[in-house]
């Protein structure tokens, strides 16, 4: 069974290329534009590993990673959290709550295939 | 040869010089040429009215009796001029800023123009005066009798049978007609008289002249060379075991006292002054005139002693040495000296005085009583005029009368040390008024009281012999042995002048202060207090920020035709109206212009008359006690200051909070900059990587990711455009070039712009209900760009299946109003506050493909501000967003 | 070369030239002078009083012609 992988990201063209990218090395890959979205794919069909934008409309990446890190059953998901340089009060905050990779954008596609599998294989 | 009558003529011919010099220098003065009349030398002569017969006479005497010590009535000056730049300069720099016409005017301008400080000194003036003007008549009538041969022993210089009384008496008359016709022939707005500064400084350089050339005949021409004088000296004279004593210090200070205190010095040093160059030459060149003055003294005195019969009368040696050595005509010329210094000295000190009763005695009665409402224009300056002429004839008759009671066998210099201790009671007053802000008007009132009063009791009265009988002198009065005139308190065995001056002179300083300090001042007081102390720093003007007064310009105008005359006053009411830049001829009677009056004024009658004269027609007075506080008192001055420093650092922690917020508005802007340029930038990295390392990628899919590529990279532009953009309107650069525009020409462009984009999509764009021949004032191009912005936006992230964009405009409570309505997603409840905000998109945008840096909302929203306008988001649609520009209208 | 003194020095001079001579006129420096002594005839308190007389008079002229 492939691992799954669920990409938070409200940018159509990055979730794109994530997908195209992961799905060539073999993973299984869904998208959520916003946070609402993350949180229903997060209910009903729990990844195996997330990649979250923390900038998103409607709901937050941090409100959805608080709801990951404090769910029991989801809290072992590991999450990729995608931040943007220079901004190191997001970056501070999501370690706060507890979350396994940083990527900061732009990121090289080997980079964050390295982490997925790495996480991935962990697991 | 010497007969009384030649005498009597030339002394007749002398006073018809010095009346001709006097005309001549008015003469010139009204015609506006003062020239030489202003000269730092006629200045400085006109200072040596200070060397009156007592200098002329006296000092000689008093060298002859006690040495050097005569030295010190011209030291004390020397000192004073010396360190004009301590007192003289603060002195006339206010009497000219205040108009101040004598002494008493300046102590009681000073004091908050109080009136009956200004009486209590004209009072102290007048009783100083009689024993000053009887040592001159005396020193008149004797020198008439000795060089007029009246006498049985003229060479003893001193007529056995006494002065003639008959003759003083007739001089006494003679020299009032002369003051009267000399100091009182018209009244001069600042009391200066530049007739009788021309005829004094003449009769200075006789006086001089008369001194130096008996002292050459007596040193050269009968001693045999100062060596051979001074080889006469009795070894007593001038090695005096006592000589650099008390008295010394006494006298000294007396001196320099009375130079500023004499109402007649008082008023050619501040009144008659009239730059301050002139004090700067004066400060060398009258103690040099002393110098010269002095320079024969003592050679004189010791010749007198020496050659002429024993139990000569010292007083006269300059008129009897030249007579004893034969040379007539330098006795005649010495006479004529004497005359000089004691008829200059009653001049002066008869306008000075005179003035002084009229200002401050007869104008407040005259304002009392009513009498100066009711006269007719003019009166008061008749007023003025016949109670100077009368105060001047009074003045006299009291010296007359001092003379004629005293009988005075006492020396020339004993008389004037009297003078001089009294008028020293104003010291205290006037020197701590200019240098002391706490001194006030109880202080005054108080200290010179009780001064004036010790004076009068230890020095004045025993010499009188009147009231205060040998009697008294001896066992006190009463009886009482404490009160002894000459040893108060059973302080005896002191000389009478150290003991009175001590007495008087200590308890007026102390009660001056001790008063001063227990009473707190008026409000007017302390202004003018502030206005005296800080002379140098505050301008004279600030009374009139202080007060607030305000007359009818009509009754002011009488109030100065009175007092001004006519046409000075109608010339200064002009002036002001022209400097107040109002085209017609009637100042507006503001603060300013009121204070100017009261001081123009005050050069007639005297600040307190001036002031009670104002006060008749001012209707409104109020001294602001606020605007007081901050320019009066020191302490305040320094609190204002500090809490002025304290409001500049709170305005400057202010700027530097606001300047932190800013910054970190800033930060936040550059760190969502980033974001927003981070992420196309991902794109577009993880794009160009997939078609770097993806061999096998399917042409198609290659492609898609490269026009991926290249609309990221346009959206970056734009990101990057906008935000210039935006920053630009938010450092409030307005649109350029705001004209007069039809909007509804721009909107038209702007909907034909956007059909463009609708013609490849299924988006219905229409233009509903619209105005027209509205003007606004905008630029055409920002409007443009707004709607351009809103109505793509529409286009853009409308999802509806038959989607529509519906524009209207209409004017609605004279505004200008564009409706863009969409059937799209809408903006939800959550997003309205921040819909407007940077980088904030809408959550429509998350249903489509259209990508925005979040800027277009924000930069609209700032065009519309600046143009005065708005951009909101309209209530109550039932679907999709509807957006309301609105512009106010301008009228065609 | 000397620099000129500033107006500051001089108003202070100014002020202090009064006091100078005071001093100087005053007891008890007065009285050093005052011994029976005679300098080329005349008394030496004579030379002195009209000296330091002088002196102020000059001092005076120096100050207001700099003034």
């Amino acid at each position: 069974m492939a691992v799954r992988i669920l990409i938070v990201e409200d940018d159509s063209h990055l979730v794109e290329s994530l997908t195209f990218v992961l799905e060539r090395e073999g993973f299984e890959v869904r998208a959520a534009i916003d946070g609402e979205a993350a949180m229903r794919h997060l209910r009903f069909d729990p990844p195996d590993t997330m990649i979250l934008d923390v900038m998103l409309p409607l709901l937050n990446g941090f409100e959805v990673l608080k709801f990951v890190k404090s769910d029991p059953v989801l809290k072992s998901i590991p999450v990729i959290v995608l931040t943007a340089k220079g901004q190191a009060h997001d970056r501070q905050m999501a370690e706060t709550i507890g979350v396994e990779a940083f990527m900061t954008k732009p990121f090289s596609n080997r980079d964050i295939v390295d982490a997925v599998r790495h996480l991935t294989a962990r697991a | 040869m010497r007969s009384a009558n030649l005498v009597l003529a030339i002394a007749l011919i002398y006073v018809a010089v010095l009346f001709a010099l006097a005309y001549v220098g008015d003469r010139r003065a009204r015609s506006g040429r003062l020239g030489w009349l202003q000269s730092p030398l006629v200045y400085t002569l006109s200072i040596s009215v200070y060397c009156s017969s007592w200098t002329f006479y006296g000092a000689v005497g008093s060298a002859a009796r006690s040495g050097l010590e005569f030295a010190t009535i011209y030291l004390g000056p020397t000192l004073i001029f010396a360190g004009w730049w301590l007192l003289l300069r603060k002195l006339v720099r206010i009497g000219h800023l205040h108009g101040i016409t004598s002494i008493a005017d300046m102590i009681s301008s000073r004091y908050g123009k109080s009136a009956p400080l200004a009486a209590l000194v004209t009072l102290i003036s007048v009783v100083v005066s009689m024993p000053y003007i009887a040592l001159q008549l005396k020193a008149i009538t004797t020198s008439f009798q000795v060089v007029g041969n009246a006498g049985p022993d003229p060479l003893a210089g001193l007529p056995i049978a006494g002065p003639d009384f008959r003759l003083g008496f007739w001089i006494t008359v003679g020299l009032a007609i002369f003051s009267v016709l000399f100091g009182t022939r018209n009244i001069d707005a600042k009391e200066q008289h530049p007739g009788v500064v021309a005829a004094i400084a003449f009769e200075a350089v006789v006086k001089l002249a008369a001194l130096v050339v008996v002292g050459v005949l007596v040193v050269w021409g009968i001693g045999g060379g100062p060596t051979a004088i001074f080889a006469h000296a009795p070894p007593e004279l001038l090695h005096a075991p006592d000589a650099f004593g008390s008295r010394w210090i006494t006298t000294t200070f007396l001196a320099a006292a009375a130079i500023v205190c004499l109402p007649r010095e008082f008023h050619v040093i501040v009144v008659e002054s009239s730059d301050e160059r002139q004090q700067r030459t004066a400060s060398w060149l009258f103690p040099l005139y002393l110098f010269l003055t002095c320079l024969f003294i003592v050679p004189i005195a010791i010749a007198g002693i020496a050659f002429l019969p024993a139990g000569s009368n010292p007083d006269m040696f300059v008129l009897t040495l030249p007579m004893w050595a034969g040379h007539d005509a330098v006795a005649m010329f010495a006479f004529l000296g004497g005359f000089s210094s004691a008829t200059s000295m009653v001049i002066v000190s008869c306008i000075a005085i005179s003035t002084m009763v009229s200002n401050h005695i007869v104008m407040p009665i005259a304002l009392q009583l009513n009498w100066v409402r009711e006269s007719v224009s003019g009166e008061i300056r008749g007023l003025l005029m016949s109670s100077r002429r009368i105060s001047i004839c009074v003045l006299l008759m009291l010296g007359f009368l001092y003379f004629r009671l005293s009988g005075s066998p006492g020396a020339l210099a004993s008389i004037g040390l009297i003078a001089f201790a009294g008028v020293a009671q104003f010291l205290p007053s006037l020197v701590g008024g200019l240098f002391w802000r706490h001194a006030n008007v109880g202080g005054a009132l108080v200290g010179l009281a009780a001064g004036a009063g010790l004076w009068a009791y230890t020095l004045l009265l025993p010499n009188f012999g009147f009231i205060v009988t040998p009697d008294v002198v001896e066992s006190g009065l009463f009886g009482l042995a404490w009160l002894r005139p000459q040893a108060l308190f059973g302080l005896n065995g002191m000389d009478p002048l150290v003991h009175s001056v001590f007495w008087s002179l200590g308890v007026n300083t102390f009660l001056f202060a001790a008063v001063s300090l227990a009473r707190e001042p008026r409000p007017l007081e302390r202004l003018q207090s502030t206005l005296f102390v800080d002379v140098f720093r505050a301008p004279a003007d600030t009374a009139s920020i202080v007060m607030r007064r305000t007359a009818p310009v009509q009754e002011l105008s009488v109030l100065a035709q009175r007092i001004l005359g006519e046409y000075e006053a109608r010339e200064f009411f002009r002036q002001a109206a022209s400097a107040q830049n109002l085209g017609v001829d009637t100042p507006i009677a503001d603060d300013t212009f009121i204070t100017q009056l009261e001081r123009k004024l005050a050069g007639s009658v005297g600040a307190a008359s001036a002031r009670a004269l104002v006060s008749q027609v001012v209707t409104v007075e109020t001294i602001s006690l606020d605007e007081l506080m901050k320019i009066a008192d020191e302490t305040q001055r320094v609190r204002a200051y500090s809490q002025e420093l304290e409001e500049k650092s709170r305005q400057l922690g202010e700027a530097v909070e606001r300047l932190k917020q800013l910054d970190s508005q800033k930060d936040e802007f550059l760190s969502q900059v980033s974001h927003e340029v981070r992420t196309p930038m991902a794109s577009i990295r993880s794009f160009s990587e997939i078609l770097r390392h993806t061999p096998d990628l399917k042409p198609e899919k290659a492609a898609r990711f490269v026009r991926i590529i290249n609309e990221e990279s346009e959206r970056l532009t734009r990101l990057l455009d906008s935000t210039l953009d935006l920053n630009m309107l938010e450092r409030g650069e307005a649109p350029v070039d705001v004209t007069l525009i039809d909007p509804e020409v721009a909107l038209e462009n702007s909907i034909r712009v956007c059909q463009g984009l609708v013609a490849t999509t299924k988006v219905r764009l229409s233009s509903g209900e619209r105005v027209a021949g509205v003007t606004v004032r905008a630029n055409a191009d920002r409007i443009a760009q707004v709607f351009i912005n809103l109505i793509s936006n529409a286009i853009k992230y409308n999802t509806s299946p038959r989607p529509q964009v519906h524009v209207t405009s209409r004017i609605h409570e004279g505004t200008y109003e564009v409706l863009i309505s969409d059937n799209g997603p809408g903006i939800r409840p959550e997003e309205r506050e921040r819909i407007f905000s940077k980088f904030v998109r809408g959550w429509a945008h998350t249903q489509t493909g259209a990508s925005g840096a979040g800027l277009g909302l924000t930069i609209s929203w700032q065009i519309l501000r600046h143009l005065g306008g708005s951009l909101t988001l309209a209530e109550g649609s039932d679907s999709g967003a509807c957006f309301r520009v609105a512009l106010p209208v301008t009228a065609p | 070369m000397k620099p000129p003194p500033t107006s500051g020095r001089l108003r202070d001079a100014a002020a202090l030239l009064p006091v100078l001579g005071v001093a100087l006129l005053m007891p008890p420096v007065i009285r050093i002078f005052a011994a029976d002594v005679e300098f080329a005839g005349l008394p030496l308190i004579v030379i002195y009083v009209f000296g330091v007389w002088l002196g102020l008079i000059a001092a005076a002229a120096l100050l207001a012609r700099r003034l």
